[in-house]
């Protein structure tokens, strides 16, 4: 475990950057006053406009640039410390790899700069390589990859020393809604692993389904922060998903319910709409299925592999997260993770995994499709679904995949 | 040292497929293989190859030193410009290691790059244009043997100092006595002129005088080797005679100080030609038990018969000794790693450059310090006194030009000074000694400084360009 186990795991206090020209005169005030706080596991959003601050603030956090005045401490260390840089990953919003060198040769290169033995080496580039799903393109320069291919190999550079910390710079712009999901999922489950996530975004949907914490920055000052769902959270409504859909009695009989609970409750029924990514990402999957290939990119492994489609290996792709991890090379090679594992992985993993699983993957679980306004499902008040079940018997949880009767997780609760 | 090695490896890698390497791997071969063509009209066998070999060895350094240049600004700038240094600096490698491991990747070019157009210089001389096969007569294999395919090591007089100034404190004691001295009268100033009177009159020959020169500090290999004299004189006007080309003289050499009256071990009287060098053999065993070696030149053109002529060496190499001392292969392996000391710096000035300046800056400042590195050794001979002497320069620069010259003097490399290419072509030895010194202070000195700044500067700068 990296030193300052206990602490933040990134921590500013009055952070100020000032920019300069030549002639010492204040050419902008990128950063003012900023402070905040990351906690070991938690993925942090650091939202706002261009300009704004962002991309200013994770530079000091990663020591290419100095703070004017404040203090940072980036693992309990000042970030210029070369065993800070051990512990950390990044992933620029611009892929600005050696354009000449290949996949293989890049994530060497990388996996050089941390002193890693060839075996080492040699073993993280094959995980590495399965888990961004270019192991096809592998021999190819990086002049000639695409930008979704380009953005895969520069996430795997960040990788290369499974790092406690990563940042992510705009991880998914420019990318389409599968990489987008598959890096989202991929955050997940890095999250899930322990490893604290600072992700930097204009993408706002992207931002809500990842992160637990998020800070708006704006002007170069701290405009909002705070969790994810308290922020997002409307504390004047309840919303109850059914299915199958209820008919009008039905219906009338749950508003009835309602109103003896709550006098004068304003009380709407709709078919909740799916998500358009999630309608994409299962006409993709149908497709596939049907064995179309797509003319355009690939579609990576990482994504099918971390969600639990009927034809993947579910544990796959958590094996090669695992496989960067470990310490023994053939200890955990992907090709050691069986098939035959995957209906009964570890309990804990399946509950997590199948919390990050992707409604399309699963067309059952429908039901679970997530209000317009929210991809995860809203907290709903426990009595009033209790009540619902026992009395009336109207909500058939079978295909909720455990999480019908429960509250439902939104990711880091 | 394996981070160290990545970055070198991977700017390796870049040069080969940014096709800089085979670029200059093709360049370098034309410029040697072409070099024959330069020599339509030009004169004998020997100075056929001593031209082929300057102009080849010349062309490499100057093109390698060009190629140094920008590659090494070019890739550490490129990778700041293209904000690869972003993931790079994030990795925790030290960042001395970023560029020194730049440097390390050039030096490795210029490795095969320096063996490799060494290598086709010296097969191009010593197996095709300048094969012994291809000398005209016996005479002209036996001057490419022994001018060009060897490697002499060179030998100067040593200066009556001693003699001289026991001359001029006799004269400022006369002087004084006699009364004879100013109220200004500045007695370093009258000694400095003096010594270099004295000097130049110590190499004059008038008709029937002769000048005696001491070597000191021979060490032929062999005893049965041969010893070459080679001088040249010049006519300083005076006397009557209407021809003015040649002299007559006599020479006695020996291995004791002697009286050329006396019974000299070896004399000979010839008649030679004025401003053309001239070269004479010995044999090493007239080389004293103390490696010294008396050389005496007679003016006999006061014997009847004769016109009197007034003639003088050159007070710069107007007689040197020149024995064998290594072979020709060593010395083109010197000259070779003389040119990679010199690349040495060049690398490490330019990838300290592009830790602070742009590609195009960069290069261009270490470019103006390789011109200014190059001519430095004409500067010191033209403008400044002679380091370790007091004598005056040939010309007298006015004291802010002097100044610059002495800046510039002090703060770039002298190239000229360890350049091997000259010596190369004369069958003159360039010594480890040389090689070593240039190691010493250009090598290790001159870029270790660049190198450390550029270090401590990368170190503390901030890595991201800002809008």
């Amino acid at each position: 475990m990296p030193d300052g186990a206990d602490g933040p795991v990134i921590q500013t206090l009055e952070l100020t950057k000032v920019f300069r020209d030549m002639w010492n005169r204040v050419k902008a005030r990128a950063v003012t006053n900023l402070t905040f706080r990351v906690a070991r596991g938690e993925v942090f959003g650091l939202l706002g406009p261009n300009g704004s601050g962002k991309t200013t603030t994770v530079k000091i956090l990663l020591g290419l640039l100095f703070p004017t005045s404040g203090h940072v401490h980036v693992l309990g260390r000042s970030p210029r410390d070369v065993r800070v840089k051990a512990q950390i990953g990044y992933m620029p919003e611009e892929t600005n790899l050696y354009r000449f060198l290949n996949a293989d040769e890049t994530l060497d290169f990388y996996g050089r700069l941390f002193n890693f033995g060839r075996t080492e080496r040699r073993r993280r580039t094959e995980a590495l390589l399965d888990l961004v799903g270019l192991r096809r393109e592998r021999r190819r320069p990086l002049h000639e990859y695409s930008k979704g291919m380009a953005r895969r190999i520069a996430l795997a550079q960040a990788l290369v020393n499974d790092p406690e910390l990563l940042f992510l710079d705009e991880p998914t712009a420019g990318l389409d809604p599968i990489g987008t999901r598959e890096f989202k999922d991929l955050i997940l489950e890095l999250k899930r692993r322990g490893k604290t996530v600072l992700l930097l975004s204009h993408l706002l949907a992207d931002v809500e389904d990842v992160c637990d914490r998020i800070g708006v920055l704006y002007g170069g000052a701290l405009q909002a922060e705070g969790r994810v769902d308290e922020l997002l959270k409307r504390r004047d409504v309840t919303q109850i998903t059914a299915s199958p859909p209820l008919d009008g009695a039905g219906a009338k009989r749950v508003e009835e319910a309602i109103r003896a609970e709550t006098a004068g409750a304003n009380v709407r029924f709709e078919a909740p709409r799916e998500r358009l990514e999630a309608l994409f990402l299962r006409v993709v999957d149908d497709a596939r299925r049907a064995r179309l290939t797509s003319s355009g990119a690939e579609i990576g492994t990482a994504a099918r592999d971390l969600r639990l489609t009927e034809e993947a290996e579910p544990a796959r792709g958590k094996a090669l997260l695992d496989q960067l991890v470990a310490g023994e090379p053939e200890a955990e090679a992907p090709e050691e993770a069986p098939a035959e594992q995957a209906p009964a992985p570890e309990e804990k993993h399946k509950k997590a995994l199948e919390r990050y699983v992707a409604p399309a993957a699963e067309p059952e679980a429908e039901q679970e499709t997530p209000a317009p306004e929210r991809p995860a499902g809203r907290k709903v008040k426990r009595s009033v679904l209790d009540k619902l079940v026992h009395d009336e018997g109207l909500v058939h949880d079978e295909g909720a995949e455990g999480s019908g009767d429960d509250e439902e997780v939104t990711p880091g609760a | 040292m394996r981070r160290l090695w990545a970055v070198a490896r991977t700017t390796l890698h870049e040069a080969v497929r940014t096709r800089t390497v085979p670029v200059v791997a093709v360049v370098l071969l034309a410029v040697v293989g072409l070099s024959p063509f330069l020599l339509r009209g030009a004169g004998k066998l020997v100075e056929q190859v001593q031209l082929v070999l300057s102009y080849s060895l010349g062309a490499v350094g100057f093109l390698l030193a060009i190629m140094t240049i920008f590659l090494s600004a070019s890739t550490l700038a490129s990778d700041l410009r293209e904000k690869r240094i972003e993931t790079i600096a994030t990795k925790p490698i030290p960042r001395w290691q970023i560029l020194v491991g730049k440097w390390l990747a050039v030096m490795l070019l210029n490795i095969a790059f320096v063996a490799l157009s060494g290598g086709a210089t010296y097969v191009l001389v010593r197996h095709v244009i300048g094969r012994p096969a291809a000398a005209a007569d016996d005479q002209e294999r036996h001057a490419l043997m022994n001018e060009v395919y060897t490697a002499r090591h060179t030998l100067g007089p040593s200066r009556p100092d001693a003699e001289i100034d026991e001359a001029i404190d006799n004269e400022i004691a006369r002087k004084r006595e006699a009364d004879q001295l100013g109220e200004g009268f500045n007695e370093a100033a009258y000694r400095s002129t003096r010594r270099k009177e004295l000097w130049i009159s110590y190499n004059t020959l008038p008709p029937g005088y002769f000048c005696q020169y001491t070597f000191e500090g021979i060490t032929p290999a062999r005893p049965d080797q041969e010893i070459y004299v080679r001088y040249k004189l010049i006519d300083v006007g005076g006397g009557s005679r209407l021809d003015k080309s040649t002299i007559l003289v006599d020479w006695t050499i020996s291995p004791e100080r002697t009286l050329p009256i006396q019974q000299g071990i070896v004399t000979r009287q010839q008649v030679v030609s004025l401003d053309d060098y001239h070269v004479f053999t010995i044999p090493a065993n007239l080389v004293s038990a103390d490696r010294e070696l008396f050389v005496t030149c007679r003016n006999l053109t006061n014997l009847p018969g004769g016109a009197p002529a007034y003639a003088a060496f050159p007070a710069k190499e107007g007689i040197q000794v020149l024995y064998k001392a290594g072979s020709f292969e060593g010395n083109v392996v010197r000259t070779m790693l003389l040119v990679l000391i010199r690349l040495a710096f060049l690398s490490a000035l330019a990838v300290a450059a592009a830790s602070l300046l742009s590609f195009p800056v960069a290069s261009l400042l270490v470019l103006f310090v390789f011109v200014c590195a190059l001519l430095v050794n004409q500067f010191v001979g033209l403008a400044l006194p002679v380091p370790g002497t007091e004598e005056e320069p040939e010309f007298r620069t006015p004291t802010f030009y002097r100044f610059l010259f002495e800046a510039v003097a002090a703060a770039v490399p002298n190239f000229g000074r360890y350049d091997g290419t000259g010596d190369v072509a004369t069958g003159r030895l360039v010594p480890w000694s040389l090689v070593v010194r240039g190691a010493g202070i250009i090598g290790a000195a001159y870029s270790g400084v660049v190198m450390v700044l550029g270090c401590l500067y990368f170190r503390s700068r901030e890595l991201v360009e800002t809008e």
